[in-house]
């Protein structure tokens, strides 16, 4: 998955490296082409119906730069990551970032999205040291809506727990630490 | 700049500022000093704009406030990750509704209750800073940057802004 990822993105990527010249200057001379491809063509923008029980909203926000990122993701009966949607208004480090990451997550199950590194992003990206911090703001993004989608299944299956089973999902106020537990279906 | 920083540094006197700022550029303009010599002119060109950028950062509530929690010895930590959601779903849905406006006036709607709470904002983050709340302070300062960036937004607006 990771590998036809990337081949994707280089894929799309590289046909627009003769283009930039039609980029605005203050982009062709800061940023990689990989991010600018996904700044000029972000992928899955837009929005999912935040009330649904299987769209889980992570929304996070970097006070340095004024960035604000919304990633949604809809969760199927496996746990697996069936649509992903992402806003972002900031910088183009922080739109390409985020639109990398809906098509790195796709398709995975959150255990293994939850796993996505900012360094992953970064290196994919080549995004410079001061930018490292849009990666983080991606991976923060992923971890908020998977956070999101097990407290809003935990508290709808509590409701219902003994036909459909739950997930239960605790944060430790000292350490922040946040472990999740599967209740599966009585009978 | 000659103004005072008790008791609270927040509150600036923009009529001084203004009536400082420019009595200083008179002194160090550096056309003046080049005609004196070509070193003092760049010396003076070196002074004067030191002098616009204290001016552009004490006019600017947001850098004003960066710059009284720096010599307060409170220094924002620059990675860190802001996932207060009331903050930041209240930028995204006015940056949304910004993206989403059609016309001038819609976006004059939304810059004008975005003043209301900047003006508000701005009012809080005075009194915390006066009471020397200087965690509470930079928590305010983050909000009234952010409602800073709706605004440079609506102006940017139709236009998508391109923050950096």
């Amino acid at each position: 998955m990771f590998r036809s990822t990337i081949a994707k993105s280089v894929l799309n990527a590289s046909p627009r490296a003769h283009t930039l010249a039609s980029v605005r200057p203050a982009l062709a001379r800061g940023y990689h082409e990989k991010v600018i491809s996904h700044y000029e063509k972000p992928r899955n923008v837009g929005s999912l119906p935040k009330n649904d029980a299987d769209v889980g909203t992570g929304l996070v926000g970097a006070p340095a730069c004024g960035d604000v990122m919304k990633l949604q993701i809809r969760v199927d009966e496996k746990g697996i990551i069936s649509d992903v949607k992402f806003k972002t208004f900031g910088c183009g480090s922080a739109i390409a970032s985020s639109s990398y990451m809906t098509e790195r997550v796709m398709g995975l199950s959150l255990e293994d999205a939850e796993k996505i590194k900012n360094t992953e992003i970064a290196k994919e990206l080549c995004l410079p040291p001061v930018k490292l911090h849009c990666s983080m703001l991606a991976e923060d993004a992923i971890r908020s809506a998977i956070r999101d989608y097990r407290t809003k299944r935990g508290k709808l299956s509590a409701s219902d727990a003994s036909k459909s089973g739950f997930i239960e999902v605790s944060q430790s106020a000292v350490t922040g630490e946040t472990t999740a537990t599967a209740h599966p279906p009585s009978a | 700049m000659g103004l005072d920083y008790e008791p609270n540094p927040f509150e600036v006197d923009h009529a001084t500022l203004r009536a400082r700022f420019l009595a200083l550029q008179r002194l160090v303009h550096p056309d003046r000093w080049a005609a004196k010599s070509p070193v003092k002119g760049d010396i003076a060109a070196r002074v004067s704009e030191t002098v616009n950028t204290i001016n552009s950062h004490l006019s600017n509530p947001v850098s004003r406030t960066l710059y009284i929690l720096e010599q307060e010895g409170v220094t924002g930590d620059t990675e860190s990750i802001l996932d207060d959601p009331t903050i930041v779903m209240e930028v995204m849905e006015a940056r949304e509704s910004l993206e989403e406006a059609q016309t001038e006036e819609e976006v004059e709607t939304i810059r004008l209750e975005n003043k209301e709470k900047f003006d508000e904002a701005q009012r809080e983050l005075s009194g915390l800073i006066a009471s020397k709340a200087w965690n509470d302070a930079a928590a305010a300062a983050t909000r009234l940057k952010y409602l800073q960036s709706i605004e440079h937004a609506a102006r940017a607006w139709p236009e998508r802004l391109f923050d950096h």
